[in-house]
């Protein structure tokens, strides 16, 4: 054994405290979370190269130890052979010993709580994250971070190879928490790059990553430890229990696959890994890797436009002179990062509501009523004007009132460059500029008069001033529709105004009975009235039909009485006689010539009595005994 | 050469990462401030893809150069009569000099929201302060004042943005208006009057229509039967007449006219519930005077 890998191990060592100082002052920079995750995997790097290098030189002392006293011993008398006194004590041998009995377990244990600790402080880390104050220079720490996870990868893969070689099993542990800190490195690498795409959860997620993963190898290295301090093989076993099995998975794939290789020559109990296909195979994994990483890439030169959307095709940034407008469709274009396409939802309604409004995933009422708030969201009132009302309404302190809002604005894009290039965020400035023109033309409207009045007129209106401001500051869209259904009082006011039209109700509903009384003793009066007027009408006819009727008879009668006047009168007057005296009681009386007879009728008992003159039966009931 | 598809790729990869330390792109709607060695050079707004020097002795700073939209605090503000009154304003920003930007804010939108907000607060409370309460409120539409007042705001602040931000403020609106909660409350108040006030006069309003409507008709039905009864005596009045001048006939011979009447008028005096008493010396009955046997009264 030489020195050789005493200085490997100290120059990775060198190399890892340099990176550990940068990684310090980045993280300072920047506030990132990755370098919270990464330095502990540097500092357990450097522990165990450290470690590693010190065992290597005991080792390495141990055997030179042995080899000058075996020289000694050669050049020695041979009439002494077995003279006790001429042997050493071998120092660094027994220290060596000593090293691996009692050094190990020590060593692991720190590393193990070092570990422990290291991933419990990230997690408190994660959930306390620190806000940077400004955006950092992502490129600089995806160049650095790569580059570091470049350099420990060669480093772990000369020390890992190394350790496959007799008398430097030793370099494994180095080689294993080298390649953890190079796939670190990478994973932060790869969290910076997505930061760099606006993607920064992804400092987050690794974060996270490295957290599960140092927990993970502390219950490794306390549970190998503890099975190799009851295991039989325990010497051999101890020497190489902080090897980490779950970081030789992760930094050196290749150690399993031989493994795996040489379990499948055990069982089929020849060298199937030495076969031709099995060879073909181990060779075609990296270029058939590669070619599918080249089939992704041209993925990228296919564009699929849906029905909803349109596209602008842009060149190194910049929109096509020509050909720029992608339609929903199947589309060819230059593999990124030469040509890019950027998608808006032009061919869709897209709409924007000023005022309450539903919150994601909240469902809309069944009914919607103005003495309940609509939605879970907050409903802000909208000022209006309100004329005086009364006789001292010059006085009135705050002539405005409050009506809620819901107006929902329907545009659709018209220009996709302005569109897409005007603004960071077109729908929240088309939201803007929607309240901005209602909240100035509803502060110049009556409050009640905007309740009673006809909103079809308005909406236009609403819709060109809305077009007219958009214009103005060039955002590329149409406005289609300006729903104004949604203004009422607001919740607390809204009773009120519904008992107002309660009240309406009930002045129509008196002004209509009694119009119905109107109406139903007018035309029953007009009947009477019509009623007397012909019975006046008759009566008068009648008298006049019966006068003249009379008039003639007389005139007839008259004709027949000058002709025989004395007859006429008696025939008249027996005729009289005949009619009257027939139903009548007629009591006649003869009596001679000059009598003083007197007789008396007593007519009382001879008339029908009558219903009135019945005697009181009650009374009579009453009085008989 | 044991893997020349490792090299080759090697290589490739060594070309790739040249051409990216070699080049930049700026997408359309973006802003590049290319600094050497840490200090700004240049400013690039025009999309396209442009060559620098490669990382560390060039690099480029990217902004968003579209405008983005800014809210200030939804804030209390006094007008000129003293009136309480919160006031909302967006504004629409972009970057107008990417040098000065990156320079005096760092290159932070949120930092030159910070500084447009405190620029457009200040410059709000100085305008709406010169401003009557009715300029912001009224039914005359015509002396609202609202584009007064955010031109009045937009020029200083925009002047102010583009000198010491290189920001351009290409918008500003109010887009929100409103009063304290406790004001708002006493207008619920006075808004519930209000309506109180206007329910009870549509109340009253319906019993005097309806007080009306009943005591026209009951106007009309008197009319209307005191009409029909004095029309009906005049009609009966005017039938009387004319039989009475039918009665003229009877004048040409009274003598006869009386007895008819006469006869007429014992025929109905005699008609019902009588008892007539007469002697055997009236006629007709007079024949019955002398008779003493009835059998004799029987003979012809």
């Amino acid at each position: 054994m030489n020195k050789g890998i005493e200085r490997v191990l100290l120059v990775v060592l060198g190399l890892l405290l340099a990176v550990r100082v940068v990684n310090e002052y980045l993280g300072i920079q920047t506030s990132l979370l990755i370098f919270d995750g990464l330095w502990p995997f540097t500092l357990v790097a450097i522990m165990v190269c450290f470690y590693g290098w010190l065992r290597f030189y005991l080792k390495r002392r141990a055997d030179e130890e042995l080899r000058e006293q075996l020289l000694e011993q050669s050049q020695a008398d041979s009439s002494t052979l077995f003279d006790e006194s001429s042997l050493s004590p071998l120092t660094m041998r027994r220290t060596l010993r000593q090293e691996e009995r009692y050094g190990v377990p020590l060593f692991c244990t720190i590393l193990a709580t070092f570990l422990g600790f290291c991933a419990w402080n990230l997690v408190a880390t994660i959930r306390s994250p620190q806000v940077p104050l400004e955006s950092p220079n992502w490129l600089v720490i995806i160049f650095f971070l790569m580059g570091e996870s470049f350099l420990f990868f060669l480093l772990s893969r000369y020390l890992l190879g190394l350790s496959r070689h007799p008398g430097y099993v030793l370099a494994r542990g180095p080689g294993v928490y080298v390649g953890l800190v190079s796939m670190a490195a990478a994973a932060g690498g790869i969290a910076a790059l997505a930061g760099h795409l606006d993607f920064p959860v992804a400092d987050t997620v690794v974060a996270i990553v490295f957290a599960v993963l140092l927990g993970t190898l502390t219950l490794e290295l306390v549970l190998l430890l503890v099975f190799t301090l009851y295991s039989p093989r325990r010497g051999e076993a101890m020497a190489e229990v902080y090897h980490s099995r779950i970081g030789g998975l992760i930094t050196d794939p290749a150690g399993w696959v031989r493994n795996f290789a040489h379990a499948i020559d055990y069982q089929f109990g020849f060298n199937l890994s030495e076969t031709w296909i099995y060879r073909t195979l181990q060779r075609m994994v990296i270029p058939l890797i590669l070619s599918l990483a080249g089939v992704l890439y041209l993925m990228s030169c296919f564009v699929f436009i849906q029905p909803e959307e349109q596209a602008v095709r842009e060149r190194f940034g910049k929109p096509l002179a020509s050909g720029w407008k992608l339609d929903s469709g199947f589309h060819l274009k230059a593999p990124w990062p030469i040509e890019t396409v950027r998608r808006v939802p032009a061919n869709r309604i897209l709409t924007t509501t000023v005022g309450y409004t539903l919150e994601e995933g909240e469902e809309r009422p069944e009914y919607l009523l103005w003495t309940q708030q609509h939605f879970r969201q907050g409903e802000d009132p909208m000022l209006l004007a309100s004329r005086p009302v009364g006789a001292n309404s010059a006085e009135q302190s705050s002539p405005f009132g409050l009506l809620l809002v819901n107006v929902p604005v329907e545009y659709r894009i018209t220009d996709l460059h302005r569109y897409l290039y005007g603004f960071t965020s077109p729908d929240i400035i088309i939201q803007r500029l929607c309240r901005k023109v209602l909240v100035q033309e509803l502060a110049g409207r009556d409050v009640n008069e905007m309740l009673l009045m006809e909103r079809h007129g308005l909406s236009d209106s609403l819709k060109e001033t809305i077009q007219v401001e958009i214009d103005a500051v060039g955002l590329g869209v149409g406005i289609l529709f300006v729903g104004l259904q949604g203004i009422h009082p607001p919740t607390d006011v809204a009773e009120a105004y519904q008992s107002v039209v309660a009240s309406l109700e009930e002045k129509e509903t008196a002004i209509l009975v009694a119009e119905a009384y109107a109406a139903r003793l007018v035309p029953t009066v007009e009947a009477e009235a019509e009623t007397l007027r012909l019975a006046a009408e008759t009566y008068s006819a009648n008298q006049i039909l019966q006068a003249r009727a009379e008039a003639e008879q007389f005139t007839y009668r008259l004709g027949a009485y000058r002709n025989s006047p004395e007859v006429y009168r008696t025939e008249a007057y027996l005729a009289m006689l005949r009619r009257t005296l027939g139903g009548v009681r007629k009591y006649i009386i003869d009596k001679p010539p000059g009598s003083a007879q007197v007789i008396n009728f007593d007519f009382q008992e001879k008339l029908n009595p009558d219903i009135f003159d019945l005697p009181d039966l009650t009374q009579e009931g009453a009085n008989s005994p | 050469m044991k893997r020349p598809g490792v090299i080759v790729l090697a290589i490739l990869i060594i070309i790739l990462f040249a051409i990216v330390q070699f080049n930049f792109i700026v997408r359309e709607g973006e802003a590049v401030v290319l600094t050497r060695l840490g200090s700004p050079v240049r400013a690039v707004t025009e999309a396209g893809r442009y060559s620098k020097l490669p990382w560390p002795i060039e690099d480029v700073d990217r902004f968003d150069s579209r405008t983005q939209v800014l809210e200030t605090s939804y804030e209390e503000t006094q007008t000129q009569d003293g009136k309480m009154v919160l006031v909302g304003i967006f504004a629409g920003w972009r970057i107008d000099d990417p040098l000065v930007y990156r320079s005096a804010l760092l290159g932070s939108a949120k930092e030159a929201e910070s500084k447009l907000d405190g620029l457009i607060r200040n410059e709000k409370s100085a305008v709406i302060g010169r401003q009557p309460f009715s300029s912001l409120v009224n039914v005359e539409a015509g002396q609202l004042r609202f584009d007064q007042i955010e031109a009045d705001i937009l020029v200083p602040v925009r002047s102010q943005a583009k000198e010491r931000y290189g920001l351009d403020v290409v918008t500003l609106g109010i887009h929100r208006l409103g009063v304290p909660e406790s004001i708002t409350e006493k207008v619920f108040a006075r808004m519930r009057a209000e309506r109180q006030k206007l329910a009870d006069s549509y109340e009253a309003q319906g019993q005097k229509e309806s007080t009306s409507i009943r005591a026209n008709a009951d106007a009309t039905r008197d009319q209307l039967i005191n009409a029909a009864k004095a029309a009906a005596k005049v009609t009966r009045a005017e039938g009387d007449a004319a039989a009475m001048e039918t009665f003229k006939v009877f004048s040409a011979n009274p003598e006869f006219a009386r007895l008819l009447r006469g006869l007429e008028g014992m025929e109905e005096a005699l008609k019902k519930d009588s008892t007539v008493v007469m002697s055997t010396d009236s006629y007709p009955f007079n024949l019955m005077k002398g008779v003493s046997d009835p059998e004799e009264l029987k003979q012809p």
